[in-house]
């Protein structure tokens, strides 16, 4: 008894056509002759959102404070600024490498950043501004440390594409002779930390 | 063949996109907060005093009670102290003291030595070295007086405030005496 076999029935032979010219390679002993006929192709282009940060000012971006007086800060004119340029929603925060822990500030105490000498260490705290000038839509936004966890400051976000792809930013150092761990007078010297500053981009 | 053309086309549909939806970067800012030595003094009961004369007052009789004037250091290094009248006389034979003004407003003045002790063991200090007599510099490591030659100040006190536990406190102490 003979079977009688499927054939493939035209819209089948129409795929295995596309996908057999998909996947064929041409070479110069199968090159056709065209002439007259229009050819179209479609190309994607992913465009990625990105981000990039430039301190404004030349060398190592330092923030830099001197005790006395007793409280020190930045602000309004001494921090480090910044611009953000990119094509999308840029977000930025900003930690300290280093945390500590002083009990006696505020009601029940406070995380800050810690800068250290030998093994002597000192609090500060930071504010991040960003942007640091408000346009129509857009707004200055202040960020700082929150305190009550070792963590950085809330990410600000802002559009760069409102105002041509840039924004400026500005970071500033809040110190005190009395952010020490038991409270007493820091001795005299240099204490150094470091603080770590994220940017991302989105759409 | 429709079943090799439905895998393929399944197999297209199901490739990883390539494209990220978020960038990331970092920089860091470096700190450095400079401290300097630091000292600073405070007068709990301010530096205003007043010397009183007892009416019987005499180089035998009832003594002027001294004056004291507590003080409190709090530093990070070692704090050095001293002490000088901001109007001196000069006594009839010859030594300077502190000038204090007599109630008719300058009529009469009264002299007055100044002593002082740094570090104290406490805020309330209230002893007082006692020699033959005041003046004359320092005999104690802790204390000092008016020079007593000339409009000068006492000598330096020192404490190391780290020591100290960054808290040291002083007495100064106005000895007057009749005549």
């Amino acid at each position: 008894m003979m079977t009688k076999k499927n054939k493939p029935g035209p819209r089948g032979l129409a795929c295995l056509a596309a996908l057999l010219g998909a996947i064929a390679l041409p070479n110069a002993a199968q090159a056709q002759q065209v002439s007259n006929d229009v050819f179209q192709t479609n190309v994607n282009i992913d465009v990625l959102p990105f981000a990039t940060l430039e301190f404004t000012e030349t060398g190592t971006p330092l923030l830099y404070l001197e005790i006395p007086p007793a409280s020190s800060s930045t602000i309004p004119g001494s921090g480090v600024p910044f611009e953000v340029s990119g094509n999308a929603t840029a977000s930025i925060s900003a930690a300290p490498h280093e945390f500590m822990f002083i009990p006696h500030v505020g009601s029940s105490g406070a995380w800050m950043g810690k800068a250290t000498q030998g093994g002597e260490d000192l609090g500060y705290r930071l504010q991040v501004e960003f942007p640091d000038e408000g346009v129509v839509g857009s707004n200055i936004q202040v960020g700082q440390l929150p305190g009550t966890s070792p963590d950085g400051t809330t990410p600000l976000e802002v559009d760069l594409t409102l105002t041509g792809g840039m924004r400026a930013g500005i970071i500033h150092l809040i110190a005190n002779k009395a952010w020490t761990l038991d409270g007493g007078i820091p001795l005299p010297g240099l204490y150094e930390g470091t603080i770590i500053l994220t940017l991302t981009a989105d759409y | 063949m429709r079943n090799l053309a439905i895998f393929f086309f399944g197999l297209m549909l199901f490739l990883p996109s390539l494209t990220l939806a978020q960038s990331r970067s970092s920089a860091t800012v470096t700190v450095t907060i400079s401290v300097a030595p630091i000292a600073n003094i405070d007068f709990p009961n301010g530096t205003d005093f007043i010397i009183t004369v007892p009416r019987n007052a005499s180089p035998r009789g009832a003594t002027i009670q001294p004056v004291r004037i507590p003080f409190t250091v709090r530093g990070n290094a070692i704090a050095a102290v001293s002490a000088r009248p901001d109007v001196f006389l000069q006594a009839a034979d010859g030594t300077f003291y502190g000038r204090a003004l007599g109630p008719d407003g300058g009529l009469e003045a009264l002299g007055y030595d100044i002593v002082v002790q740094f570090p104290v063991p406490s805020q309330n200090y209230a002893g007082l070295p006692t020699r033959g007599g005041f003046g004359g510099g320092r005999t104690r490591e802790n204390y000092a007086s008016l020079p007593g030659f000339d409009e000068v100040p006492t000598e330096t006190l020192a404490a190391d405030m780290v020591q100290q536990k960054h808290t040291a406190y002083g007495t100064i102490h106005l000895v007057a005496r009749h005549g």
